[in-house]
């Protein structure tokens, strides 16, 4: 029979830098995960994409145990390493803060798509496209 | 530290995602989502931010009610609950239960009772904020090797020694002299006050050095055995280092790392003249034993 599950917790922390403190510790202690076990494995997993935003979705199931996936890094953090820029607009409409390429959009699709709900590589492209708009990221051929 | 948790309660995907953007540019440590049965599309995602900056709390609710201004339905009021630094540093503690490792070692933590049977060598260990509980693989795999070997007067260096456990271990198993490093601070405090509760600091026969440092920091000898239960990468960075802390016949006990690192350790180590003279896996975790091919 499969496992029931309890709860699914997503984090969104830096690659190779979990510790047991919040929000980590707060949010994974309430289910009985050792939390130390975690983060070595995160950290193990982790280590070679230092500086970027590592997602990793922790499934919790009923009978106490848990399992784990990495996911890739949002969107927003991609464009932003490749815009080469600290941080989006705050008025993306009239405040545009860098620019990308199409074949970099392309890029990140490519690696996104496993994680978005796309169709093809163009959807994808579409989508990720639509983040670097509302970021106030100018999108180039 | 003390801590605001600041958490966006039940909230459906597209307003996460934008709640999760803010929160990791502005919280502390990243962002959490979470959802629970029976409504796994519903979520509330949670950060923190220092209990006292107050400007960022401002910035960060400001910043919310621009967010649910564009949302079509909107945002739920931000919920704040102030964290103290035990409430998540002694949490799952609860769970943490006395463990049995290979033959003969029972780990149990100093809150728990546990009455020794014969020949049982007990660790008493309090991990808190270093690494090394023994539950994890990569400790009960190096556990398991000190097992086999003769600790008879030998002498350990414990590189990136954790909660001390490994050390504790050789000491119990007969070791006479040991020095632990790690690179953290919290780490070496840790590992004193266990050595401490496991009775290492009044061992007449037994010399006990400890030290804030890594593999270069070999207190100017070799040494029998040399353990490193870190990480791959760091193992290989340190690798040099492991191997010219080694004596000529020592045994180097490497821990850390996952199935696909296996081989470029192994060709790290080779390339200091060491052979794999033992191997360990469970799941993906593999141990190694190496030592240098004349001994």
């Amino acid at each position: 029979m499969a496992k029931k599950v309890k709860a699914v917790v997503k984090l969104q922390i830096q690659a190779g830098k979990a510790t047991p403190a919040p929000p980590v510790g707060t949010a994974l202690g309430p289910h009985q995960i050792n939390i130390m076990a975690f983060c070595k494995e995160y950290n193990a997993r982790t280590q070679n994409m230092a500086g970027t935003i590592v997602p990793v979705e922790i499934t919790i199931f009923t009978d106490g145990t848990f399992s784990f996936v990495t996911k890739t890094p949002p969107a927003s953090d991609m464009l932003r390493k490749a815009a080469g820029i600290e941080k989006g607009s705050g008025e993306p409409n009239r405040v545009k803060v860098g620019k990308v390429t199409r074949a970099q959009i392309r890029e990140i699709a490519e690696v996104k798509m496993k994680d978005l709900n796309a169709k093809d590589i163009e959807g994808a492209m579409r989508q990720i496209e639509g983040s670097a708009r509302s970021m106030g990221i100018i999108v180039e051929d | 530290m003390e801590y605001l948790e600041i958490a966006v309660p039940n909230i459906d995907g597209e307003a996460a995602e934008a709640v999760c953007e803010l929160f990791n540019r502005y919280g502390h440590g990243g962002a959490v989502m979470e959802a629970a049965a029976p409504a796994f599309d519903r979520v509330t995602v949670r950060t923190v931010i220092p209990a006292d900056d107050q400007a960022r709390r401002e910035h960060i609710e400001m910043m919310l009610a621009l967010i649910g201004k564009a949302l079509p339905h909107g945002l739920p009021a931000p919920q704040f609950t102030r964290i103290g630094e035990t409430d998540w540093a002694t949490a799952w503690r609860e769970h943490f239960q006395t463990i049995r490792i290979g033959r003969r070692f029972v780990i149990k933590p100093s809150w728990r009772e546990y009455t020794p049977v014969e020949e049982d060598i007990v660790i008493e260990i309090d991990p808190g904020l270093a690494f090394g509980s023994g539950l994890h693989p990569t400790t009960r795999l190096c556990l398991e090797i000190f097992e086999t070997m003769d600790w008879a007067g030998q002498e350990l260096f414990d590189v990136g020694t954790g909660s001390g456990i490994l050390s504790i271990a050789a000491a119990k198993l007969g070791a006479r002299r040991i020095r632990a490093v790690d690179i953290d601070e919290v780490a070496v405090r840790v590992a004193q006050e266990n050595f401490a509760r496991n009775g290492l600091a009044d061992n007449p026969s037994l010399v006990v050095e400890t030290a804030v440092g890594s593999a270069v920091d070999a207190g100017g000898r070799r040494w029998p055995v040399v353990v490193a239960n870190i990480l791959a990468n760091i193992l290989l960075e340190l690798m040099p280092h492991l191997a010219a802390a080694t004596a000529a016949d020592g045994r180097l006990v490497l821990s850390g790392m996952i199935l696909e690192q296996e081989a470029e350790v192994t060709a790290a180590a080779a390339a200091q003249g060491l052979v794999v003279v033992d191997r360990r896996q469970e799941e993906d975790w593999v141990a190694l034993v190496v030592q240098r091919k004349e001994a």
